[in-house]
């Protein structure tokens, strides 16, 4: 004979094998979730949103969209972005910032004031290649992991165009 | 009759068989479940985190439960081995199940973490379920509640932790004259 089948062993197995595969199916489906939720959410630069709002290149606005495909309610904790002149900083947003809550499928557009506060360079507003990087962190309410990252983009030569 | 029927249809070779995988199934999904549960890189993201120390201990029972139930060394051997595989891989699939579904792309870091991560799963898995197979092999004959394979009678006396002590034993005393 190969196997003995005690009772006490077969319901001992029983009991721990059946909430064991519970849990595993559950810890597949709930990474499966996230990733999927991690990979959906999107922050994106909205092409042409940026303006001067003075000829002194002081003061510009620029719009940000959040994208949330995933199926969770999320909350963009921080976002914080930073204007630059040919990649090197110029200013921001000094605002503080307040979380907001985007709903499942759902799109926000974040407008964005930068303020230059590098006044060396800030003549160079309307010739410069103007970028931006900053960091972003999401949080859902589902998983303890905050979805964070660090982005930058190009955003062109941009003159001012007056009132 | 019918207890002696189901105890029939356990002894044949597949009764015995199908028993084992089902144990095999529900054992080897917990241990992966353990890994799954106690491995740093996902927590956060599955809910629960569990400190190693339970994976240890669970792996240990999990042993214990393979070791006494079946008693060829060899099998038995085969069976660990098997199942901490298995753990291990289950932990490369929850890893890769986003990669299979289209969500992301398989990258050669995510490979190499999923392969480097498993293999050392799978040793640290295999010293506690070993080491439980073969406290389980020892002492499952003294585990109350006899062997369903068995007949009953056998397990009546009150003696039954002298006389079950070892099934090898007991045959070379029937052997003997």
């Amino acid at each position: 004979m190969t196997v003995r089948l005690n009772p006490l062993v077969l319901g001992l197995t029983l009991l721990i094998g059946i909430p064991g595969l519970i849990f595993a199916a559950r810890a597949f489906a709930t990474y499966h979730d996230a990733t999927e939720a991690f990979t959906k959410t999107e922050l994106q630069y909205v092409r042409g949103s940026f303006r001067w709002e003075d000829p002194e290149f002081e003061n510009a606005t620029a719009v940000f969209r959040i994208v949330n495909g995933s199926q969770f309610e999320i909350t963009v904790e921080s976002l914080m972005v930073a204007l630059t002149f040919d990649g090197e900083f110029a200013g921001t947003d000094y605002e503080r910032w307040q979380p907001i809550r985007v709903a499942p499928g759902d799109t926000r557009d974040i407008p964005f004031n930068f303020t230059v506060t590098s006044n060396s360079i800030q003549p160079r507003g309307g010739t410069a290649n103007l970028g931006f990087r900053g960091q972003l962190r999401i949080t859902f309410a589902e998983f303890e992991e905050p979805l964070a990252f660090r982005f930058s983009g190009n955003i062109g030569v941009t003159p001012y165009e007056g009132e | 009759m019918k207890a002696n029927d189901l105890r029939a249809a356990l002894r044949t070779r597949a009764g015995m068989l199908m028993v084992g995988a089902l144990q095999w199934l529900l054992l080897t999904g917990t241990l992966g479940a353990l890994v799954i549960y106690t491995d740093r890189s996902l927590q956060g993201l599955i809910g629960y985190h569990l400190q190693a120390g339970y994976a240890f201990f669970g792996a240990l029972v999990i042993g214990l439960l393979f070791g006494a139930t079946i008693e060829r060394t060899r099998v038995l051997s085969v069976v660990v081995l098997m199942a901490c595989a298995a753990a291990a891989g289950m932990y490369a699939a929850v890893l890769y199940l986003p990669v299979w579904t289209g969500v992301i792309v398989s990258t050669s870091g995510l490979q190499n973490f999923a392969t480097s991560r498993s293999i050392l799963h799978f040793g640290l898995m295999l010293v506690p379920t070993g080491i439980g197979a073969v406290a389980g092999q020892l002492l499952g004959p003294m585990i109350p509640g006899g062997d369903l394979l068995q007949d009953p009678k056998r397990y009546e006396a009150e003696d039954w932790w002298l006389t079950r002590r070892s099934r090898g034993e007991s045959d070379a005393s029937r052997r003997s004259p």
